[in-house]
């Protein structure tokens, strides 16, 4: 692949999954700079290692594990910049402060419940939520960009949706009155 | 539809992608089962919730020349490799520099009195006062040296979640939480069935157990078993839950959960014999220091310091170290304070406590130079010995 890898290629590559790779950075930061930075990260550690693409399976899922590896290294200090994670995160939640009526833009809103929801996620589980839910990856997919067994990946689904269920539940009826 | 994970097919159903025939066959298939109908029924209802749930990512204003000019991405090791070389060249200059100093302005650097031509003696391994680390960090439990999780069929379990964090931390495996109320009898039965299954005694090689009566447990703690007792769960060193499993369960169940919680913490760094090995050596190398056995010290917590570094035993080991580096530069300097003859066998006495030490050639250098001249030389000291730091190895 190197060989026939030139600049030039290199190029139509970048222009073709860009927005591809910066989307799936953007699922897992959730941040415009660390989105755009693992963007930039990913395309730079596939030239610099070029040679060991051999072209087998899809160049993007290629360019994801690669992304996913990038965003492994730098988890800790985006971690750092979310608010603390909540110990008990299958625990029932306290009544809702905020109610769906008092809440203008219903996609606003959920938006900020399904963050608080992941936010308080293990890491791991987080990723698969947000990889499987938004990035439409199969399990299979998810499996391969983060390294775990299949079993691994459909518990952490598992896990991830009670907890997201556990959260959104106070809103629930009031959302489906809507 | 190319058949995946039931997960894959559910997200097919809830997105509309499958066709009539095999969504219905899907819900039949579920329907069967109560199990897998929960599971269905819950899927999507959480799809629904987050539908819409997803911020749209904002454009990628990266280029194409920002890539090709980005600077090239360093491995970790070039960086500290690179970090180290620099430290080194400063120390160079400084130690340069201070050298350049002392010889050019005379009288102002040495203790206690001239050297020979005026020339100091540079010590290569006793630090100077004030720069011995303190004695502080973690204390490793005495009962590490032979604590198991099972012993004699018997599950090992700690009081307090105090007492197995603190064992978490050092064995670098989880807690296994199983927090009870005494009048709550599935909690007496798991206790007394489950956990005397052999099984899932031999797996729980790889946590720290800890039984504690919610009643006496701490906040934090308390709210866990909101969700009823038994509440059982794999806690890591900082209390933050790996996963959890409450009520009570019988073995086959429960050995299935806690394969679970061992693959999600990962495998233990040591095992326990290695525990047990390294407790002992290091209760050892303190026994022998407190008694004023430098050498033995030296010689047992030196191999612990450098092996594992990041773990707290390999602290420990550090500031042993540091209590023996001290020890030689008080020696030196007691010895400093006598006339030649009680210096010389000052030093002779210290030469012999600290043998295999990086210390003892600076003793044997200051006892020569003063044989040769009669006067107790000039001497600097070093900079404190430098420790590897780093992940813990195998």
């Amino acid at each position: 692949m190197h060989e026939l890898l030139t600049e030039a290629r290199f190029r139509e590559i970048f222009t073709d999954f860009r927005e591809a790779v910066h989307r799936f950075a953007w699922r897992l930061t959730g941040h415009a700079q660390d989105a755009e930075d693992l963007t930039q990260e990913t395309f730079v550690t596939f030239w610099r290692k070029r040679d060991q693409y051999r072209g087998e399976g899809s160049l993007l899922g290629y360019l994801r594990r690669i992304a996913f590896r990038a965003y492994l290294n730098r988890r800790e200090r985006l971690s750092a910049k979310r608010p603390p994670v909540a110990l008990d995160v299958v625990a029932e939640p306290a009544a809702p402060a905020e109610t769906v009526a008092e809440s203008r833009d219903l996609r606003a809103f959920l938006r900020r419940k399904v963050e608080e929801a992941l936010r308080g996620l293990a890491d791991g589980v987080r990723e698969t939520f947000l990889l499987f839910r938004y990035e439409g990856l199969k399990i299979a997919e998810v499996a391969e960009i983060t390294g775990a067994p299949v079993k691994t990946v459909e518990s952490r689904l598992k896990r991830a949706h009670e907890a997201v269920a556990a959260k959104l539940k106070p809103y629930r009826d009031q959302l489906w009155t809507r | 539809m190319e058949r995946g994970s039931l997960y894959d097919e559910m997200f097919a159903l809830a997105s509309g992608t499958l066709s009539p025939e095999e969504a219905a066959a899907l819900r039949q298939r579920c329907g069967m089962d109560p199990e897998l109908r929960a599971l269905l029924e819950g899927f999507l209802e959480v799809h629904a919730l987050t539908e819409g749930g997803d911020s749209p990512p904002p454009a990628c204003r990266l280029s194409f020349e920002d890539v090709m000019g980005a600077p090239v991405p360093q491995r970790a090791w070039r960086k500290v490799l690179r970090r180290a070389l620099a430290t080194a060249a400063a120390v160079l200059v400084l130690v340069g520099t201070g050298f350049f100093l002392t010889r050019a302005i005379p009288g102002r650097h040495h203790r206690p009195g001239g050297g020979e031509a005026g020339r100091p003696l540079v010590l290569a391994a006793i630090p100077p006062a004030g720069e011995a680390a303190p004695e502080t960090g973690p204390e490793i439990p005495d009962a590490l040296a032979d604590y198991r999780p099972v012993l004699g069929g018997k599950v090992q379990w700690l009081p307090s979640i105090e007492a197995a964090s603190t064992l978490a931390r050092t064995t670098s495996r989880p807690v296994l939480l199983f927090l009870y109320h005494p009048a709550c009898c599935i909690c007496t039965d798991m206790r007394d069935g489950t956990f005397a299954d052999p099984e899932v005694q031999a797996k729980l090689d790889a946590f720290v157990p800890a039984l504690v009566d919610v009643r006496k447990a701490p906040r934090p703690i308390v709210e866990l078993a909101r969700q009823g007792f038994p509440w059982l769960g794999a806690l890591d060193a900082g209390g933050r839950v790996i996963i959890s499993f409450p009520g009570g369960r019988g073995a086959v169940d429960f050995l299935d959960r806690l394969k679970e919680a061992a693959t999600l913490a990962g495998p233990p760094v040591l095992l326990w014999e290695e525990v047990h090995a390294i407790s002992r050596r290091l209760a050892e190398g303190r026994a022998d220091l407190g008694q004023g056995r430098f050498a033995a010290a030296w010689r047992r917590l030196e191999p612990l310091a450098a092996d594992f570094p990041g773990s707290d035993l390999g602290r420990a080991a550090a500031r042993g170290l540091d209590r023996i580096s001290a020890a030689a530069r008080e020696a030196l300097l007691d010895a400093a304070g006598h006339p030649p003859a009680e210096a010389l066998a000052a030093l002779r006495d210290a030469g012999e406590a600290f043998a295999d030490t990086p210390f003892a050639g600076d003793f044997d250098a200051v006892r020569a130079r003063l044989l040769a001249t009669g006067r107790f030389p000039e001497f600097e000291l070093a900079a404190p010995l430098r420790r590897p730091s780093g992940p813990v190895k195998r």
